[in-house]
């Protein structure tokens, strides 16, 4: 690892790397299971050049960009390691994609091939079932590893300018990524991890990374509504960890009351991510888990794990998302991006992240790319300081995306969209606090003659996936905005939950 | 079995519930549907479904689903 590290690991240039060596030094430790199927180390390592052979012979060579619909299961993470291995760009996306995204995906960045169950324009269909069953009667194929500095994945973020971002990660940010995660966790020899948020985003493939690092064990499930094949997995595989949504996090307790408290023995840690945990929530699970580590990091799909909190350890501070991870560095502009030492709780700064994690760039925008990426540090919008013991104290948030149920949508993306609709005059998309889904999607409308609410459902149904619509409609006389035009996201959520 | 199956179509309709055995598995039922069939087999039938029944093969099929419904009742 790049800096010291609680464990000893060798560093290496790709997560492949790491397959590969422990597919020789602990071949028969299960490496990636599901409830009915499992590989260790040596037939994953296996399987993946089985799987690069099929590829091959299907027609996918080094330099393809490849869209690969996420399925959550071995066959997907098995496809995804042959395409980096064959040095292909694989760009994973969502399992409930509409072909319409995979096809805008695809346009974007130049994909000559899908990998999925039905065809989108532009790209050759490669069908998964084929291509496992392909795989299996295929000779294993032996390739150099890519190095560090080469393209390993290309992850579309969720935009709250409108579009989502195409991140081009590189092998090292895995690499390093994956070191934040076990140094910042003490991840112990041997763990066994639940993963149940998706592959095809950040979080999720970043614990799978980071367990395949460390030589442990990564236990797949769909998402968390299938509450019974969690205890399931947990007693099967002696689960010792979990990555986990507070989403999935609510869904335990809403599905299962409090019987995680029967495993409260068995986990080391648990981390949570990809949205801010509700208090009450966070109160329960310490209360349960008394001798478990609770982690929350703080990260982007440009910068990942960039800063960890142990929540389960010392105090309580507001807005404390704990300290920088081992392999990133932080650093605080002012507004016009001159760097300063610190912020301070009167003027917070501008954070942004350096070190192996940031990303190469923004796939085919060096506009945006420099915009974000400036000597070598991701900035963002979250203001900030490092307060007298060295934790990182976020005072305002930039990022306005609303988390339903798991699955995060851009208010600004529905909003440009809404407005097409030409009966309406202002609108604005927000939410309502959900006791299931943490949020309940909404909308705000300020109607003009001839509008008619059936007509605009059909509008947005026929232009968004099902779980961007709204689910209630909210009449009113303007939005809150600034004077420059923006929507006062706070505002209007307070109208929201009014009217709601 | 009848009003079972217009109870699901009421939370995702266009779906050949009468037909169809791979719900989950073809990803016809996602999430939010699973979380709402639970909660609408809570209210209708009064049968609360334990964690442990919540798996993908109690939810593949209606038929399934409906077998696991009477049987807990």
């Amino acid at each position: 690892m790049e800096k010291e590290c609680r464990r000893e690991i060798d560093h290496m240039d790709t997560i492949l790397h790491y397959i590969r060596q422990y597919a020789e030094t602990q071949p028969d430790v299960p490496a990636v299971c599901e409830l009915r199927k499992k590989a260790t180390y040596r037939e994953y390592w296996d399987n993946i050049r089985r799987m690069a052979s099929a590829l091959r012979n299907t027609g996918v060579q080094k330099g393809d960009h490849v869209v690969l619909r996420c399925t959550q299961n071995i066959d997907y993470l098995t496809i995804f390691s042959a395409l980096q291995y064959i040095q292909a760009l694989v760009v994973p996306v969502e399992k409930s994609a509409s072909p319409e995204r995979i096809s805008e995906i695809g346009s974007r960045v130049d994909a000559r091939w899908l990998i999925s169950d039905k065809e989108a324009e532009d790209m050759t269909l490669i069908k998964q079932k084929d291509l496992v069953e392909q795989a299996k009667k295929s000779d294993v194929l032996d390739l150099e590893l890519p190095d560090s500095e080469s393209r390993s994945m290309l992850l579309f973020t969720t935009g709250t300018t409108g579009a989502s971002k195409g991140v081009v990660v590189l092998h090292r940010n895995d690499v390093g990524i994956a070191g934040n995660v076990i140094h910042g966790t003490s991840m112990k020899k041997g763990n066994v991890e639940i993963i149940p948020m998706p592959l095809n985003h950040s979080f999720g493939i970043r614990r799978y990374q980071s367990d395949m690092v460390n030589g442990g064990t990564v236990c797949l499930m769909d998402g968390m509504v299938f509450i019974g094949t969690l205890w399931k997995l947990v007693e099967k595989y002696g689960a010792t960890s979990m990555a986990i949504s507070p989403a999935s996090l609510g869904m335990i307790f809403h599905l299962s009351g409090d019987r995680i408290a029967d495993y409260a023995d068995r986990f080391d840690y648990i981390q949570i991510g990809s949205a801010p945990l509700a208090e009450n929530d966070k109160e329960r699970l310490l209360r349960l888990l008394p001798h478990t580590r609770l982690y929350n990091f703080y990260g982007s799909s440009e910068a990942g794990c960039a800063c960890i909190l142990e929540f389960s350890g010392n105090g309580n501070k507001p807005g404390c998302i704990g300290r920088p991870t081992v392999n990133s560095v932080v650093r605080f502009t002012d507004d016009d991006g001159n760097v300063i030492e610190n912020g301070s709780p009167e003027n917070p700064a501008l954070l942004s992240w350096g070190g192996s994690i940031v990303m190469e760039g923004y796939y085919n925008d060096p506009e945006l790319t420099s915009e974000i990426l400036v000597d070598g540090f991701v900035r963002t919008r979250d203001l900030a300081y490092l307060d007298e013991d060295g934790d990182c104290i976020l005072v305002g948030r930039a990022d306005d995306v609303i988390n339903y149920g798991g699955s995060k949508i851009s208010p600004a993306e529905i909003e440009d969209l809404a407005l097409g609709y030409k009966h309406i005059d202002d609108v604005a998309y927000s939410s309502v606090a959900d006791p299931i889904t943490g949020e309940l999607p909404v909308i705000l409308i300020v109607q003009k003659d001839g509008y008619d609410e059936s007509e605009f459902e059909q509008f947005l149904a026929d232009r968004l996936e099902s779980y961007k619509l709204p689910r209630k409609y909210i009449y009113v006389e303007n939005i809150p905005k600034t004077f420059k035009g923006s929507v006062l996201r706070k505002e209007v959520r307070k109208l929201a939950e009014q009217y709601a | 079995m009848k009003e079972f199956i217009e109870m699901l179509k009421k939370i995702k309709p266009n779906v050949d519930f009468e037909n169809e055995e791979a719900l989950v598995d073809d990803g016809i039922l996602e999430s939010l549907d699973i979380i709402s069939i639970i909660s609408e087999i809570a209210d209708k039938y009064g049968v609360v479904i334990p964690s442990d029944e919540i798996i993908p093969d109690n939810f593949n099929s209606a038929v399934a689903l409906y077998e696991l419904v009477e049987d807990l009742k």
